[in-house]
């Protein structure tokens, strides 16, 4: 890899320290498992509480994936994305780093990368989350057996990996978007607009064509709403791609940079 | 050699007539360019243009001996830079700022306490930038600038937002990089009295045309050029008719008698000899047009 490009990167990297996005990736992705592990703490003696017993990583890794995967992600995502590009117009900071000798695509890809970085310690702290939210409460209540079965990471780290590329579009677009607009309200207005949508097209056979429906289709995974054919991630990953050469063009291309 | 050299530049946006006109520019090495120009002259423009910041249309800019088009990186590598308000990252502290810049410049950790110690901000602490004083906030961003050590330094309007004290300090700052560290410096303002002191060369820019351009000690020239005393006579023409067949130039302006500024004894022996002639002095007075005054008549023309 490129010495300047990782400098670039850990200059990007120290910008966000303090900022509302990196507060996001960690609340975002504690909220989920304390919910659930609140909520089994409460149901605890229950028969809800024993049918997910069955099968708890399984049954926890649903449970914790769809709703963070139908509202919850995408809205980290859309906050997190803006909040973190618009660092430089809120600061008033692109003349600055544009007379930096570094070049407009390291700056690109430095800043994007950043984001992407941003998305997997997301999933990191994610996982460990659903982690406690299995072995927490059986700690605490003696009657709640540990599971037996060992963790399935391989499950896990396949699950996560696709809901890794179904949220990449989502990150490509608003990062297009709040390199382009200063107020980041429009940015993040877009992303809220375009996941209304994507929620609206759920049951739409054609509702794969929108780039922000992707993690929230896990939620009708098993359900025959969606147009069997389509594979999401392959969607989602090529909509990565024309987002990023887009977005990578409109900045490279904007004729004031500061 | 100039360390800075542009050539025909010309800009326009979209829609209107050029913000820069034909701007040549040359700055020599190892001097104090005062970039000078009412607010809306072109200076910001120019100096984005010289910056990369804008994309040139017309015209070419060479800066260290070095094509800006054809290699930025290179030249921005010994160029340290403040446009306008400063640049700085409000949620982080002063050292994380340097810090920001510390990593893509790859100048020495040592360096940012250096530049601190410099800017006199030694001390900040954990303190953000965003809650900085206007003159601390100017500060930092010159520490910035300072960063990687450069051979050119271009500040845009640096004494915005300091107290007179701070103006003092600023410029003292200024000429002992200049001095000691040999580094040329561009420094743009509105206010010629600001920059008189501290100078070596100045470029006078009005609606995007550089009007004009030379050493500090050429705009005294001018300055003593321009000085002129005024007649206030009972016969001007008569007076003009007797001033020019003594090879003294002379015109009338708001029926006042115009000639370029003559010694105590020379203006007595005219007030005689018009005295002679039966033309009465009722008033004679020297102007002498200080620097603001030629820059504002630059202006005007």
């Amino acid at each position: 890899m490129n010495v300047s490009f990782v400098n670039s990167f850990r200059s990007e990297w120290l910008k966000r320290r303090h900022t509302a996005a990196s507060w996001i990736v960690i609340i975002g992705a504690a909220f989920m498992p304390l919910l659930v592990i609140l909520m089994r703490l409460q149901d605890h003696g229950k028969p809800a509480d024993k049918i997910f017993m069955k099968n708890i990583w399984a049954a926890m890794y649903h449970r914790n994936w769809t709703a963070m995967g139908m509202f919850l992600l995408p809205f980290m995502l859309i906050l997190s994305t803006s909040l973190i590009t618009n660092v430089e117009f809120k600061n008033n900071t692109w003349k600055q780093l544009h007379t930096t000798p570094q070049s407009l695509t390291t700056i690109y890809f430095a800043k994007f990368s950043v984001i992407i970085v941003m998305l997997v310690q997301l999933f990191l702290l994610f996982n460990i989350g659903i982690y406690l939210s299995v072995m927490l409460p059986g700690y605490i209540f003696s009657d709640l057996q540990l599971p037996t079965d060992p963790y399935p990471y391989q499950a896990y780290f396949r699950g996560t990996g696709y809901f890794f590329i179904d949220c990449l579009p989502v990150i490509a677009l608003q990062y297009l978007l709040s390199l382009r607009f200063k107020n980041f309200i429009v940015p993040i207005g877009i992303g809220f607009s375009m996941l209304v949508i994507a929620l609206l097209a759920l049951n739409w056979k054609y509702g794969y064509v929108i780039p922000y429906i992707y993690t929230p289709l896990y939620f009708k995974e098993n359900q025959n709403f969606v147009d069997p054919l389509m594979n999401r991630h392959y969607w989602a990953s090529g909509y990565f791609v024309v987002l990023t050469v887009a977005g990578y063009i409109l900045y490279v291309t904007k004729k004031e940079k500061g | 050699m100039y360390c800075i050299e542009t050539t025909g530049l010309t800009y326009k946006f979209e829609k209107g007539d050029p913000i820069l006109n034909n701007i040549n520019i040359r700055v020599p090495e190892g001097a104090i360019y005062g970039f000078l120009g009412p607010n809306g002259a072109g200076k910001t423009t120019t100096l984005k243009l010289i910056l990369g910041l804008l994309k040139m249309q017309q015209g070419s800019i060479s800066i260290l001996g070095k094509e800006i088009d054809k290699d930025r990186i290179a030249i921005l590598r010994q160029v340290g830079s403040l446009i306008e308000a400063p640049s700085l990252y409000a949620h982080l502290t002063a050292k994380e700022n340097l810090r920001v810049l510390q990593l893509i410049y790859q100048c020495p950790e040592a360096r940012i306490q250096e530049v601190l110690d410099i800017v006199g901000l030694p001390d900040t602490g954990k303190k953000k930038a965003g809650r900085f004083s206007l003159g601390m906030k100017q500060r930092l961003s010159i520490a910035i600038a300072l960063l990687p050590n450069p051979s050119l330094l271009i500040l845009d309007e640096p004494t915005n937002g300091l107290d007179p004290n701070g103006i003092i300090e600023m410029r003292e700052l200024l000429k002992r990089l200049n001095k000691e560290h040999k580094m040329t410096i561009v420094i743009s303002s509105h206010l010629l009295s600001e920059v008189e002191k501290l100078v070596t060369d100045v470029g006078i820019i009005n609606k995007g045309k550089l009007l004009f351009q030379g050493t500090l000690e050429e705009l005294l020239k001018q300055q003593q050029q321009s000085a002129h005393s005024l007649l206030e006579t009972s016969d001007n023409a008569g007076a003009i008719k007797l001033l020019t067949n003594a090879g003294i130039s002379a015109h009338e302006e708001h029926g006042k008698v115009v000639m370029p500024a003559a010694t105590r004894e020379g203006l007595g022996d005219i007030s005689q000899s018009l005295a002679q002639q039966g033309i009465k002095v009722y008033e004679i007075t020297t102007v002498k047009n200080d620097l603001e005054t030629i820059f504002i008549d630059l202006l005007k023309n």
